[in-house]
């Protein structure tokens, strides 16, 4: 669990991938990046905003339920939540 | 017991007896003037709803029993459930059903026995925690706004779970989603929503945790109002959405959460953002960066344009013979200037030699002649080098930027010469082309032969630019058929 947490903490977080782009935006809309630097920073800002739409479209939603193993260490298993009846 | 005398009966005062219906009506006038407001305590039996939207029940002790009426109207605004065994106060007056020949209570209000106890220790836990600042604005945390791990605290079973994550799933699909589950209802409850709250909080790296329940009775809904569930909001790390029953429900817990919630789908809707919704201001961002971008290389085309047309492109000698005729100028000024310095010199060498000549030999005012001669030609021939060295930078350094507006270098940048096979001409306007002409294209290293596929109308202001510097171009070729423009330079 702890692994899993740092392998995600090294991926830069949706917010911080939007962040960005809204920084690379207000840069490009400043007018102050030359040539070079306004397509670079396109290049960067369009790999972003397609890293971001694939988080969105590629989803799924993970649902897991806590149980207590018998040591009381906490586990995560998968939840089916019940049909409407 | 005693037996029945009929002499005891008392003889009636009018001359016939009464009708049933008479008599009725004054009990009833009797019980109505005896009982307008009665407030009574009973386990409610034998309850039955009309299809007429009536209440019927029985309540009853021990010992007696008294029927009970709530009109339609009435029975709607109910706040609880009722109930056979359930033990309730109602409030109402008494009257009489005269063709039944009985009395009832009609109930304007009815409330179970024991909630009127749970209401007042509701208000006396509010005020007690609100005192210790449990609910104060200022520490209740900001949701994240793209949260990784949503926690729930609610029941496995039942709508509220389903709807938070039938909400959560549609809106929101990369969240992580973790159930506490816990009974959210009846004894036990309380403890099991504490302590699903305290081992998502150790499970770590929730962003936000959800707890509630759909709605009910104050008595279903207490184990929310109770003081340890309350704490454990309080204390929790993660920051806690509470969605207890319904809108008009309001909870202790509700109170001390950073946010409430009206009911449990709105609660998934607080926590997590549309992802359509973050789609679309992405589209809006990429929209907005090719459009800088794009108008960034149409201003520098423009410059460019702009700059090709200047005067020294249609005519790079004038700047030849603008800097020429200077040079020539300021050379010949400094001739006259070294001239008339050492014309100067010459005059008051020639005095001071003359007055020397009285005392000095011929021959050392020869030789100061011959000096003042080399030394009036050296000065020329420095000044006109000095002068000349400084233009020659300067023209130079005109002719290096000539060269970098040249049109040819500007192939070097990424821009090409397109030319129409058929006629061999520069191609300037895609109107001039065809689908399926041959093209040559002359890029800064090599050239390219290629097909038309498609020929677009629209022409861009830099495309107009170019074409203007190629027509001039052009006509530069025709009529001066000498050396290209760069030889005036060297």
């Amino acid at each position: 669990m702890a692994k899993k947490n740092a392998a995600k903490q090294q991926e830069p977080t949706f917010e911080a991938r939007l962040a960005r782009v809204e920084e690379i935006v207000e840069r490009l809309e400043s007018g102050e990046a030359g040539l070079d630097e306004s397509l670079r920073l396109y290049a960067e800002g369009a790999e972003l905003i397609k890293a971001c739409r694939k988080t969105l479209k590629d989803a799924e939603t993970r649902i897991t339920q806590l149980a207590e193993s018998a040591g009381g260490d906490l586990a995560e298993e998968p939840f089916e939540a019940e049909e409407e009846t | 017991m005693v037996p029945f005398d009929a002499t005891l009966i008392p003889e009636p005062q009018d001359e016939a007896p009464e009708t049933v219906w008479e008599l009725t009506r004054r009990i009833q006038a009797a019980i109505e003037d005896g009982f307008p407001q009665v407030w009574v305590v009973g386990e409610i039996s034998n309850y039955k709803q009309h299809t007429s939207g009536h209440v019927f029940f029985t309540l009853k002790d021990e010992r007696a029993s008294l029927r009970c009426v709530i009109w339609k109207s009435t029975a709607e605004r109910l706040r609880h459930e009722i109930r056979d065994g359930l033990e309730v106060e109602a409030k109402g007056h008494l009257s009489v059903f005269e063709k039944a020949g009985n009395y009832q209570l009609y109930v304007s209000s009815l409330k179970p026995r024991g909630v009127g106890a749970l209401e007042v220790a509701f208000r006396r836990l509010k005020e007690k925690l609100e005192k210790e600042g449990l609910f104060d604005p200022a520490r209740k945390r900001p949701l994240p706004r793209f949260p990784r791990r949503v926690g729930i605290v609610t029941s496995p079973t039942g709508a509220a779970v389903r709807d938070i994550l039938h909400v959560l799933a549609r809106r929101w699909p990369p969240a992580e989603i973790v159930l506490a589950p816990a009974l959210v209802q009846g004894p036990g409850a309380a403890a099991e929503i504490v302590r699903g709250i305290q081992r998502l909080n150790r499970l770590g790296s929730m962003d936000v945790l959800i707890i509630g329940r759909g709605g009910g009775s104050l008595e279903d809904l207490w184990p929310f109002n109770e003081e340890a569930v309350a704490r454990a909001v309080y204390a929790s790390e993660a920051p806690v959405v509470s969605a207890v029953g319904h809108e008009t429900d309001f909870s202790i817990s509700d109170f001390v959460a950073d946010v409430r919630a009206p009911t449990p789908s709105a609660a998934a809707e607080i926590v997590v953002p549309d992802a359509r919704e973050v789609l679309a201001a992405l589209r809006a961002q990429d929209r907005r960066m090719a459009r800088q971008v794009r108008h960034r290389l149409e201003r520098l085309g423009d410059r460019l344009a702009l700059a090709a047309r200047s005067r020294f492109f249609a005519h790079p000698e004038e700047l030849a013979l603008a800097r020429a005729q200077e040079l020539e100028d300021l050379a010949g000024r400094l001739r006259a200037a070294a001239r008339e310095s050492a014309a100067d010199r010459r005059l008051r060498l020639e005095r001071a030699a003359a007055l020397l000549a009285e005392h000095a030999p011929r021959i050392r005012w020869q030789a100061a002649q011959g000096a003042l001669g080399m030394a009036a030609f050296r000065l020329r021939a420095a000044g006109r080098t000095m002068l000349v060295h400084r233009w020659r930078a300067r023209v130079d350094g005109f002719a290096q930027r000539l060269a970098d507006l040249d049109p040819d270098r500007v192939l070097g940048r990424g821009y090409s010469r397109t030319v129409l096979e058929r006629t061999g001409a520069t191609l300037l306007r895609a109107a001039d082309a065809a689908a399926g002409d041959l093209l040559r294209t002359h890029l800064a290293q090599g050239e390219l032969s290629s097909k038309i596929e498609e020929v677009s109308k629209r022409q861009t202001t830099r495309e107009k630019g170019k074409a203007q510097t190629a027509a001039r171009a052009r006509g530069r070729r025709k009529d001066a058929p000498g050396p290209p423009q760069r030889t005036l330079f060297e």
